[in-house]
């Protein structure tokens, strides 16, 4: 065969159909490429990525997988992280999933490129089929395919440790299944479920959300343009929901009880101007950690020009639509009017921060309209319509082939780019000592795991419960209080605990571990000492021996088990009817037995100003000046506290007492102006004591908001304390307080106090 | 022909389990224990300095000040390591050895750190 045929149009297009419909021959081509494009992570094996996100967050893959190899335990207890910590139910950990594996067999670290590489994997075939289902054109669906996988983020992930973020790379699947499921077909359901419930315990903090909303949107164009009865594809669409539901479960419900203990709370404007979106999307990235943002989203612009056919037919309206709809929320609060406003507004959307994740569905939605794009080529090959588009369509395809190819290289090597900038360093020998907490250091974390010591410095996304009488200077880690007797560790596993325990009365046996409510002991009480994991004993010699066995876990487990048995026999059910409903339904009954049958105390959140004073109180402290003022929208600044000096560690406490009785727009934050000699400095927070906005404060009570300042460098001289509200994430503009005497207070705020500032020694 | 493609699938698979399986890089020196506890020493005469442009830095906020300070003392770490010719994990040993040895930790020094309040927004 002559290079010149092989590089003949119409052959070359037979070739790509070929390589497109044959599932072995397209994996093996993904494969390769996958392999190409992480063969510098590869490479990089063994390393430790001494990025700070990457310590806190590989730490908890790495003490998973010494969980399971070396104590032979399921990993849902984690000591070395913040003081212990449920590690199921911190969304940010990827270990309930099924490439723990990976890292048992071959270490955390050696497996993280294989995992990035199985997700690429995983991504770009999830892209074909769902593009091929929309653009109804396999070559097209080809071409694009890789074009999304390989979008950049995926190394962007990889250099700075963020792994788990790859779940973004089984967008498709669910997108693919819900379509499908739109149509009566149980695989589609199947799609849905098992991608969802990967993608939550590969810890889903944001790809979960996301593909959630955009899988609601893909349900509803299911829904109204569907073939066949409407009804039957609600039905269809509503047990696929039931079923994905259920299989979640064993996620879903470990870390919903995580984020009632510690909510997670996001507030702040972030935003980006559409150029810098488009230069995220389409520029090459720079070298070196310092490259920028720019290319962290490659997709390269050759994916614009595929798509641009596409927009002279109807198909391409949905995915055109959701490509303009993810770049538009990708731009969050610069964008006007801005979608991602309206987003942050709803429940779990508003702990979102960083809107520009959304350029990795945008990417997805365009790829899928490239390969319209090339359908409509196709046709114009096929059928041309002038003499010109005779001579030339030939050469147009190869012309598309071409800037696949080439689309596709540069894409390989930005990917190299990106994941070349991760820092890494030699991997910590091991030091083999009983475990214990240390004071630790969340920014180098990696370094104390290989200690077998505890970071009990913790830098989560949430506010972890932590104890604070945690110490990283003990010289034993389990004791009885009141010197009532010994105590001597037999075992130690994360999960269990095993104590000999000698006490001459009834005593607290206290563990230098967090207290959550999973765990149980053999003999005595389990409760918490200030936060600790505690046991109320009797007198006397006795073996105690403590286990982690959270009911959120351990039931979820089985009612997702239950949920995929449930997918196993949906294929002998029409997925459009209700006997497929009630057998979706039947693991979600379970899970309401469970939760009714299997007691477990909940875990109160433990609601402190960042000082750690409590923010609820129930009078006024002596010493604070009366303001009485009360603001629009439901507000009374009811007393402050302004010291008349800095204190003896040189800071300036501020207390202002709020009582909130109404609803109150989510925008409205705190301005604290301190005005002093010739200067103006500023204390503005959107959240009362770093916890509640006054949209989600409790109603009728009296909240303390403390905050402080330290003037060590500040003129000396007095200095006024004046507060007001404003619309922090709206307009901008203030909230208009009346005095008790009726009076509006000028310029909208409030004079609480003042304090002299000394001169400097 | 039919097993051509399976062929490939396993070679590629095979070729990446290969790679990541290579021996990284050899870990640099241990310390002895006698410089152990000399920097250890030096770290607990560094802190007191660290704690206080943590305060500084972060007035009223016991999350922020320690997690400044964590961030100082990494810094810290490292170029000791450097300096050294050890790894960082030794120099976390030399801080953690030296922690327990001068226990009860007085401030303004301290031998935990408050529980993880994170920040509210960071743009």
């Amino acid at each position: 065969m002559s290079w010149r045929r092989l590089l003949e149009p119409r052959f070359l297009l037979r070739v790509l159909r070929r390589l497109a419909l044959r599932p072995r021959l397209r994996l093996a081509l993904f494969t390769v490429l996958a392999l190409a494009a992480v063969w510098i992570p590869l490479g990089q094996a063994g390393a430790l990525n001494d990025f700070r996100d990457s310590h806190l967050l590989h730490s908890y893959e790495e003490a998973a997988a010494r969980t399971v190899t070396e104590y032979g335990q399921l990993p849902l207890w984690t000591p070395w992280s913040c003081g212990g910590l449920f590690a199921w139910g911190n969304p940010q950990t990827r270990q309930a999933s099924p490439t723990l594996l990976l890292s048992v067999l071959f270490g955390a670290r050696r497996a993280e490129p294989l995992v990035l590489m199985l997700f690429l994997l995983l991504g770009m075939e999830g892209a074909f089929r769902y593009a091929r289902l929309k653009a109804g054109n396999a070559v097209g669906a080809l071409l694009v395919a890789p074009l999304f996988g390989l979008c950049g983020f995926g190394a962007q992930s990889w250099s700075l440790g963020w792994l788990y973020l790859l779940g973004f790379l089984l967008l498709p699947w669910v997108l693919w299944g819900t379509a499908l499921a739109g149509r009566g077909r149980a695989i589609g359901a199947g799609a849905v479920a098992l991608g969802f419930a990967l993608m939550l315990g590969f810890g889903g903090t944001y790809p979960v959300p996301l593909a959630a909303l955009l899988v609601g949107v893909e349900g509803g164009w299911a829904l109204l343009t569907g073939p066949g009865p409407w009804r039957r594809r609600a039905l269809a669409l509503g047990t696929t929901a039931a079923l994905t539901l259920g299989a979640c479960v064993f996620r879903l419900w470990p870390i919903w009880e995580t984020l009632q203990s510690g909510p997670r709370v996001m507030a702040g404007n972030p935003g980006h101007s559409l150029q810098k979106v488009a230069g995220m999307l389409f520029s090459f990235p720079g070298t070196g950690d310092k490259g920028g943002d720019g290319g962290l989203f490659f997709v390269g612009p050759g994916l614009v020009l595929l798509a641009l056919p596409a927009l002279l037919g109807r198909r391409s309206r949905f995915p055109v639509g959701m490509t303009v709809l993810c770049g538009w929320l990708a731009t969050g609060y610069a964008a006007h009017p801005a979608p991602f406003a309206w987003l942050r507004a709803l429940p779990i959307f508003e702990t979102l921060r960083y809107p520009e994740r959304f350029l990795f569905p945008c990417a997805l939605f365009l790829a899928v309209t490239g390969a319209i794009g090339v359908g409509v080529l196709q046709v114009w090959l096929r059928r041309p319509r002038s003499p010109a588009l005779t001579r030339w369509a030939p050469d147009l395809l190869g012309v598309v082939v071409l800037l696949c190819v080439v689309s596709g290289g540069a894409q390989v090597a930005a990917y190299a780019r990106l994941a070349g900038r991760a820092p890494l360093v030699a991997l910590p020998s091991r030091v083999d000592q009983p475990f214990a907490q240390a004071r630790g250091n969340r920014w180098a974390q990696g370094h104390l795991l290989a200690l077998n010591r505890g970071s009990i410095s913790c830098g989560e996304g949430f506010p972890v419960p932590m104890s604070p009488r945690l110490s990283g200077a003990l010289a034993q880690e389990e004791w009885l209080e009141a010197g009532a007797g010994t105590v001597r560790r037999t075992d130690w596993t994360p999960n269990r605990i095993e104590l000999e325990v000698t006490a001459s009365r009834p005593a607290r046996l206290v563990v230098n571990q967090n207290w959550h409510p999973g765990w149980r002991s053999s003999i005595g009480e389990v409760g918490s000492a200030e936060g600790l994991l505690s046991v109320q004993l009797p007198a006397g010699t006795q073996p105690v021996t403590l286990r982690f066995l959270p009911r959120s876990a351990l039931g979820g487990l089985a009612v997702s088990l239950l949920a995929i048995l449930a997918l196993g026999l949906l294929s002998r059910l029409s997925l459009g009817g209700f006997p497929a409903l009630a057998l979706a339904g039947v693991p979600l009954f379970g899970w309401a037995l469970i939760a009714l049958l299997w007691k477990e105390p909940a875990q109160p959140p433990v609601l402190t100003n960042p000082d750690r004073s409590p923010l609820r109180v129930e009078t006024l402290p002596p010493g604070v000046k009366s303001i009485q003022a009360r603001f629009e929208s439901h507000l009374e600044l009811v007393a402050a506290g302004v010291p008349s000096a800095p204190d003896a560690r040189g800071e300036v406490p501020l207390e202002l007492y709020w009582r909130v009785t109404g609803p109150v727009p989510r925008t409205v934050g705190i301005f604290v102006h301190l005005t002093g000699p010739g200067k103006r400095k500023s204390k503005d927070h959107a959240l009362i004591g770093g916890t509640w906005f006054f949209h989600d404060a409790p109603r009728g009570v009296l909240l303390r908001d403390a905050f402080a300042v330290n003037p060590h460098d500040w003129e000396a001289g007095e200095w006024q304390v004046q507060v007001g509200l404003w619309h922090a994430s709206g307009d901008g503009s203030r909230l208009v307080p009346l005095l008790p005497s009726g009076e509006a207070a000028e310029e909208s705020r409030l004079v609480v106090g003042r304090f002299v500032v000394p001169p400097r020694p | 022909m039919n097993r051509l493609p399976l062929l490939i699938i396993a070679v590629a698979l095979l070729v990446a389990m290969g790679r990541v399986m290579f021996p990284g890089e050899s870990p640099p020196r241990a310390l002895a224990e006698a410089d152990r506890q000399a920097l250890g020493r030096l770290a607990a005469q560094a802190e007191p300095g660290l704690r206080l442009e943590a305060r500084r830095n972060f007035p009223g906020d016991a999350w922020s000040q320690d997690d400044d300070y964590a961030a100082r003392e990494r810094k810290w770490a490292m170029e000791q390591a450097a300096r050294r010719g050890v790894q960082p994990s030794e120099v976390f040993r030399a801080v953690d050895q030296e922690l327990r040895a001068s226990a009860p930790v007085a401030p303004p020094r301290q031998a935990g750190a408050a529980p993880c309040k994170p920040r509210p927004f960071y743009d």
